[in-house]
């Protein structure tokens, strides 16, 4: 019985495909994906979502000159990003009635999640049943362990990697993924 | 060790970054080693359910741009205008097209019946121009009558 730890960064670096960051075009190119999804699971609101990965690579575009380059393109447009989103949370902070729809999961979200290994439909109907419960618990979870938590379990960032994006030091990253977890985890119950 | 993990320990596990201790507990215990893959599982199919949804939104998203571009570039009240004015030249149209021939059929019969107009018009000036109304035209000059 061994369990899976996580890729080492070197190892996980190396395996993805280089991607150009350094021109502009390369970079929206890399990265609007990666933008837009982090957006919407943050907001989730597809038309907000979109609104930020182009403001996002608006505001790239004016101060592209002056990046200092201490850390990766990537993570400079993700910390614009992770900006972007929090100003838009604070704007709508007041909007308490929209936190009842944002917290129902798409159905679409789910439609594909099932494994192919997981045929029988009680295993579907679970596995959904869980992916919702996650879904409800992410949502509840303050500003910055949600961000710290969406980093890592949807775009599959390392600490070092999400410590970048967000200016956190990395022990700090860890603190808000652990307490992230820890919360999900109560909320959906434990088993032991 | 105690007989299972802690909470501390479990999300350890999960996260992947756990001590030697936890490590050898989760090879003893089935129910630990159990709870943490289904942790790790349940994540997992989180994360590609929210990639798999972004990659749907992302693909909908230049078909919404594209009607959000028609709708600011046609606004609702020019629209109904257009849409009006579209309804009124297909009834002219129409009616071009499918009365136009009756019309001039109707206008040939009106030349057709064009003298019996003219007889009805002269019965209707006779009838106007009397002194005195047809039934009591008798009582106007009693001699010619008898």
């Amino acid at each position: 019985m061994v369990l899976e730890r996580v890729t080492p960064l070197a190892t996980l670096v190396e395996s993805r495909p280089v991607a150009d960051t350094d021109s502009f075009d390369g970079a929206v190119e890399a990265c609007r994906g990666k933008i837009f999804r982090f957006a919407l699971a943050s907001l989730r609101d597809s038309d907000a979502a979109e609104t930020i990965a182009q403001d996002c690579f608006i505001k790239a575009h004016r101060s592209w000159d002056t990046f200092r380059g201490e850390c990766s393109r990537e993570a400079w447009l993700m910390r614009i990003a992770l900006n972007l989103v929090r100003d838009h949370l604070r704007n709508r902070r007041l909007q308490f009635w929209r936190r009842a729809s944002a917290t129902s999961l798409p159905q679409e979200m789910i439609a594909g999640v099932v494994d192919e290994r997981e045929r029988s439909p009680e295993a579907r109907v679970l596995l959904q049943e869980r992916v919702r419960e996650v879904w409800g618990a992410a949502a509840e979870l303050p500003e910055k362990q949600r961000t710290v938590f969406l980093l890592r379990f949807v775009e599959e960032m390392e600490i070092l990697e999400i410590a970048a994006s967000t200016g956190m030091a990395e022990g700090t990253v860890k603190v808000h993924l652990f307490r992230a977890l820890n919360r999900v985890r109560e909320r959906m119950g434990r088993r032991i | 060790m105690s007989s299972h993990l802690t909470s501390e320990q479990m999300t350890e596990a999960v996260l992947g970054d756990y001590s030697r201790d936890v490590g050898a507990h989760l090879r003893e215990c089935a129910a630990c080693h159990a709870e943490v893959r289904r942790w790790q599982s349940d994540l997992s199919a989180f994360g590609s359910a929210v990639r798999n949804w972004s990659e749907a939104e992302a693909t909908a998203a230049p078909v919404r741009r594209k009607a959000a571009r028609w709708r600011a570039a046609f606004p609702r009240p020019f629209s109904v205008v257009a849409v009006c004015a579209s309804i009124l030249l297909l009834c002219v149209l129409a009616e071009f097209h499918y009365f136009g021939g009756r019309d001039l059929s109707r206008s040939a019969a009106v030349t057709i019946a064009e003298p019996s107009d003219a007889v009805l018009m002269q019965d209707v000036n006779a009838e106007l121009s009397r002194t005195v109304p047809g039934p009591m035209e008798p009582l106007s000059n009693p001699s010619v009558a008898r």
